[in-house]
């Protein structure tokens, strides 16, 4: 029998006009993904991007590629309008692959909603950020053990993901696991509130190659239903910040509070994803 | 009886994992200070089920693994491919102190590798890594180590395994107040030789683009310890 599944994705540059405001320079996408009409937000000249997926997640045999990059001192936001589901698979697995690139004194955040690791899903996921030494990214990953809501939790089959930060062609960062549930894989994470809702920060930007102002802030907003903390990477290329969270309401609340603390410490404004 | 000289690396082992050996281990919680302060550890029941649940996992699809390709690039003489596994080790301890702790150690091992036994791959490796301004990890180090002891792969493996949980519990007798009988019976039911062979079996089948744990808490737990008010540990 044939493989079922859509291969698509998507393929963005960006880069800066001649009157110096960022634009997409070359855009392609297929199915799983659509793009939205990029929108230009003169408060904090940035290109912000939604990708949306008209299926409403991924499903077996899904291949989707997103290859985004930016240069020419463009600045861009790139999100999704709600969390990626990956539904329930009776068998095979749904493959991401995902490439950013940004070039010297150009921008990139991408912080995608929540991944929903839902019921009998085997979801790999593979990425790679290559950031210039004068560049700067946030790159930010949640995620969900099912969706909590219905009381699922932890019943996926099996998530591969796989994390590589480069700067300037020097490896940064290397984060990979495999979870999968029937081990003890999950443990760590399974124990550590009764639904434990988990995000990171990546931030690579030669402006806090020293320290993180604002540190000390996130350190605090620590309480019985969250744990933050945040470290320097490899190199002194940037920081991770983790998140994990209790309830909803504290995890949205502290990486709303978090993302605003990274962009002061790096002397920018951040973009409103524009969600309505 | 065995010929004696098949255990002619046993004695170097038992010199170099005992406490005695300055391995710099003592000084080191490895995140356990925090998940004390935390309070996801608190008895011996807890220090058990988290070395058990949570260390011996990373241990299986992490560091052992590359404590195998490291010995495998040592065996091949493969210097290049040894700075290769030193980054990567660096990039995957994802936390400042942890990276640093195996940074401090593997230094600390390399000299006395260089003093104790004059090993010509151990100082030219050392010369690589000068020039990259480079520190080389424990892991690594105790590749060049073991490869020159002539330790069995397996054996090299457990001798880790002991050491990591060792320094656990070793580090649980200021943060719990655990007696040293309590230690050993940690010890025992984390490298016996059920469990032990299990593991080993199911790490030798890690392969380097998969290798890999995840463990948020602990993280958080490691990179909280950094702004602690008060600690006992480097890490």
């Amino acid at each position: 029998m044939k493989p079922l599944g859509i291969h698509g994705g998507v393929h963005l540059g960006c880069r800066t006009n001649e009157d110096g405001f960022p634009y997409l320079s070359s855009q392609r996408f297929s199915p799983p993904i659509h793009l939205s009409k990029p929108y230009y937000d003169e408060g904090t000249d940035s290109l912000l991007i939604n990708l949306s997926c008209p299926t409403a997640g991924l499903l077996s045999g899904d291949r989707m590629a997103c290859d985004i990059e930016v240069s020419d001192r463009a600045s861009m936001v790139v999100t999704t309008p709600g969390a990626t589901r990956s539904h329930y698979m009776r068998s095979g697995v749904a493959k991401v692959d995902q490439k950013f690139m940004v070039h010297d004194d150009s921008f990139l955040e991408f912080n995608p909603g929540s991944l929903i690791l839902q019921k009998s899903t085997a979801l790999e996921q593979r990425t790679l950020v290559e950031v210039g030494e004068e560049a700067e990214v946030l790159f930010v990953e949640k995620m969900l053990p099912g969706r909590i809501a219905h009381g699922e939790s932890f019943l996926f089959k099996k998530f591969f993901n796989r994390l590589r930060i480069q700067k300037d062609k020097k490896l940064v960062l290397l984060e990979s696991f495999t979870l999968e549930p029937e081990n003890e894989s999950v443990n760590p994470w399974r124990n550590s509130f009764p639904t434990p809702f988990y995000g990171c920060f990546y931030l690579v930007s030669p402006k806090v190659s020293n320290e993180l102002p604002g540190r000390q802030e996130i350190h605090e907003m620590k309480n019985e239903n969250l744990i933050v903390g945040s470290t320097a990477m490899h190199h002194k290329a940037g920081w991770m910040v983790k998140v994990l969270a209790g309830d909803p309401y504290e995890f949205r609340k502290a990486m709303r509070g978090i993302r605003e603390i990274l962009y002061k410490a790096i002397g920018r404004l951040p973009t409103s994803f524009r969600r309505y | 009886m065995n010929d004696p000289k098949d255990f002619a690396w046993l004695g170097g082992v038992i010199q170099t994992t005992d406490t005695l050996f300055p391995s710099g281990g003592y000084a080191h919680s490895y995140g356990l200070e925090e998940m004390v302060a935390l309070d996801k550890v608190r008895s011996k029941e807890d220090l058990e089920e988290f070395l058990i649940e949570q260390i011996l996992p990373s241990l299986e699809r992490l560091e052992l693994p590359y404590l195998r390709y490291s010995l495998k690039s040592v065996e091949e003489n493969d210097l290049n491919e040894l700075l290769n596994l030193n980054e990567e080790i660096s990039s995957w301890k994802l936390t400042r102190e942890i990276r640093d702790a195996g940074k401090s150690q593997g230094a600390q091992l390399l000299r006395m590798i260089m003093e104790i036994h004059q090993c010509p791959t151990s100082l030219e490796f050392n010369q690589l890594l000068k020039k990259r301004g480079d520190q080389c990890q424990q892991i690594v180090a105790t590749a060049l180590l073991r490869n020159l002891q002539k330790s069995p792969l397996a054996s090299s493996m457990i001798a880790w395994i002991y050491q990591a949980v060792s320094n656990f519990c070793s580090a649980s007798i200021k943060l719990l107040r655990l007696g040293e009988l309590a230690c050993q019976k940690i010890i025992h039911s984390c490298i016996n030789v059920d469990k032990i062979q299990g593991l080993l079996s199911r790490s030798f089948e890690v392969k380097r683009e998969e290798a890999g744990s995840f463990n948020p808490l602990l993280d958080l737990a490691s990179a909280r310890h950094e702004l602690a008010f008060s600690r006992l540990f480097i890490s």
